[in-house]
């Protein structure tokens, strides 16, 4: 444990945000809200799929951990996470219902962004 | 590689592509797709994104930006006699949304000065018909969304199903030059053709949903390329028709992803797309080949339903907040407001259940909510958006507008002075943003196959 490179303290304080290359969070219809995260290489891949935990991602969320899908999609350098839509808003199972902040989803993915990895 | 890209080109059917009706793209990339003569130029034309608002009201999208696309379409398609297929006609799918494209198509017709055989197809379905399938516990809610009630079937202005392809071929297979379809699943657009000409499902679903969102496959979907998929039997190749863009493995994976819940499996009227065995391959710069895609056949066939149903009226005040001793105890401030509010109201004889007060604070945690990470930091400035929900306008109007000179005269720290809390940007103050809707309907609607004629009737016009 003493002999920890540079590299590997690097390593620990490192953000989902400064990892990835993009993350964006869409609809996926108005029951599921789903976040795609990209990287440039496969070594950053590895690492956020590693790390990236079901229940990390539900507290984020507000949902539970057995609700949160996660798919690695080597193909595409991507990472794709899928959680409910309902309680986003604090509404219960409405989106687009009258509490309804971001009717496409498209900034939802912003609570991702400083887990670390 | 060399080998199965000569014998993709050998034997394809090639379909051309655009993203929305509406959102535009590039003229000289679609004519150059027009000249290699595809066998279908497709576009989608709606989506559920925009909320229940376009398909509650019954109104549905028109305009100048849908006109220029779909006459650069509709001239192209017929000059080259390339059949044209747009889905989800008017934002919605609805029979309004058909009614009007094809009064558009019409006009279009008489200025380009040519005629065509137009199938519509409506894809509305009666309440009659989604509650005897209730009786049959044939409606399943998607996802965590509440089992459907007859009142929600009965309190919706409209429900619309999802077509897949089946309406489809049987349009093209009657004769049409242009489809004008109701709600329709995107990749039913383009999967049409390469099934009609013997291609296994799991390459043409595959080849569909890869450029259903045309040039959102490409590096650079800001330049709007059209874009082409040569299919065979062997899988498919995706080449952008603007040169200065490329399709890649990760641009053209990405786009397979965009959207569903889960990239493996994507679930189709009919079926699910399975790509666990899909190869992504980069044939040279700008193309991509991808084979080895399935199809599962769904059994029983279920059908997506979407409806909606009015709450009520919406009325709002926007009021920017500046002074930093509000902004140090916002949340003391706004409920304080609130109380006033809620007094107002039953000094107005408005029951609670008959209104929601809806306090948005932009420039504090009025996108993510309860999700919000930091929502203690103290912002320099906000704007306050009062958002008034009630049962008939007037209320609504009445209730925002108490809120808004209750908050402007609320002296919580002192020295007021005959002030005011409330920079208001606009005049008038309160803005009335007219009906209100919700999703009524989010489920799937079990049905067997020989019932599609009869939920997805097809008309043919001769203009």
């Amino acid at each position: 444990m003493n002999n920890r490179s540079i590299a590997d303290r690097d390593y620990e304080r490192r953000n989902l945000r400064d990892v990835a290359n993009a993350v964006k969070s869409s609809n996926a219809g108005a029951s599921w809200l789903t976040l795609d995260i990209f990287c440039s290489t496969l070594e950053d891949l590895n690492r956020i799929s590693t790390n990236l935990e079901a229940k990390r991602v539900a507290q984020c969320y507000h949902v539970h951990a057995d609700d949160v899908q996660i798919y690695v999609y080597e193909c595409a350098l991507a990472i794709k996470v899928t959680v409910p839509r309902h309680n986003i808003t604090g509404s219960g199972v409405a989106a687009g219902d009258i509490w309804e902040t971001d009717f496409d989803g498209v900034q939802q993915h912003v609570p991702l962004l400083d887990l670390s990895i | 590689m060399i080998q199965l890209d000569q014998k993709i080109e050998a034997n394809e059917v090639k379909l051309l592509a655009n993203c929305t009706v509406g959102i535009g793209f590039s003229y000289t990339s679609f004519q150059a797709g027009l000249e290699s003569k595809p066998d279908l130029v497709g576009c989608d034309a709606g989506s559920s994104d925009g909320g229940p608002f376009l398909l509650g009201s019954r109104r549905s999208k028109g305009g100048l930006t849908i006109e220029r696309d779909l006459e650069i379409m509709v001239e192209g398609a017929l000059r080259k006699e390339v059949p044209l297929v747009i889905g989800s006609c008017g934002g919605t799918g609805a029979n309004a949304g058909v009614e009007k494209y094809l009064a558009l198509v019409a006009a279009i017709l008489s200025r380009v000065d040519k005629h065509a055989t137009v199938a519509t197809i409506c894809a509305e379905v009666p309440q009659s018909l989604v509650i005897s399938k209730l009786h049959e516990q044939k409606i399943a809610p998607i996802g965590a969304w509440p089992m459907l009630r007859e009142e929600d079937v009965q309190n919706s202005s409209a429900i619309v199903a999802m077509m897949g392809v089946e309406p489809i071929v049987s349009a093209l297979k009657m004769g049409a030059n242009i489809v004008l379809a109701g709600r329709c699943c995107d990749p039913a657009i383009f999967a049409c053709v390469p099934l009609m000409s013997g291609i296994p499902p799991g390459i043409a679903w595959h080849a569909a949903k890869s450029i259903d969102k045309g040039y959102l496959a490409t590096t650079d979907p800001t330049k709007g390329s059209s874009i082409m998929a040569y299919v065979n039997r062997d899988g498919f190749i995706l080449e952008p028709m603007k040169e200065d863009v490329a399709c890649t493995v990760a641009t053209v994976a990405r786009q397979t992803m965009h959207e569903n819940p889960n990239p493996f499996a994507i679930i189709e009227p009919g079926g699910t797309i399975d790509t666990q065995s899909a190869v992504y391959e980069q044939l040279d710069p700008r193309r991509v080949l991808v084979s080895g895609s399935e199809f599962l056949a769904a059994d029983p066939y279920t059908l997506k339903l979407e409806g909606a149903s009015q709450i009520g009226y919406r009325s709002i005040v926007i009021a920017g907040i500046r002074d930093p001793r509000t902004l140090g105890d916002l949340r003391r401030f706004l409920s304080e407001l609130r109380v006033l509010v809620d007094r107002a109201a039953r000094s107005m004889k408005v029951i609670p259940d008959q209104y929601s007060l809806n306090l948005r604070v932009y420039g504090r945690d009025a996108v993510l909510g309860e999700l919000e990470p930091e929502p203690e930091l103290i912002p320099k400035e906000v704007a306050l958006i009062i958002d008034v929900v009630a049962a008939d306008e007037d209320t609504a109007t009445a209730l925002a507008s108490r809120a808004s000179t209750s908050g402007n005269r609320l002296d919580l720290f002192g020295g007021l002075e005959g002030g005011g809390n409330f920079a208001y940007p606009f005049s008038p103050r309160v803005i009335e943003l007219g009906p209100v809707f919700r999703w009524s309907v989010w489920h799937t609607m079990t049905i067997d196959p020989s019932e599609l004629p009869e939920i997805f009737p097809i008309e043919l016009h001769r203009l």
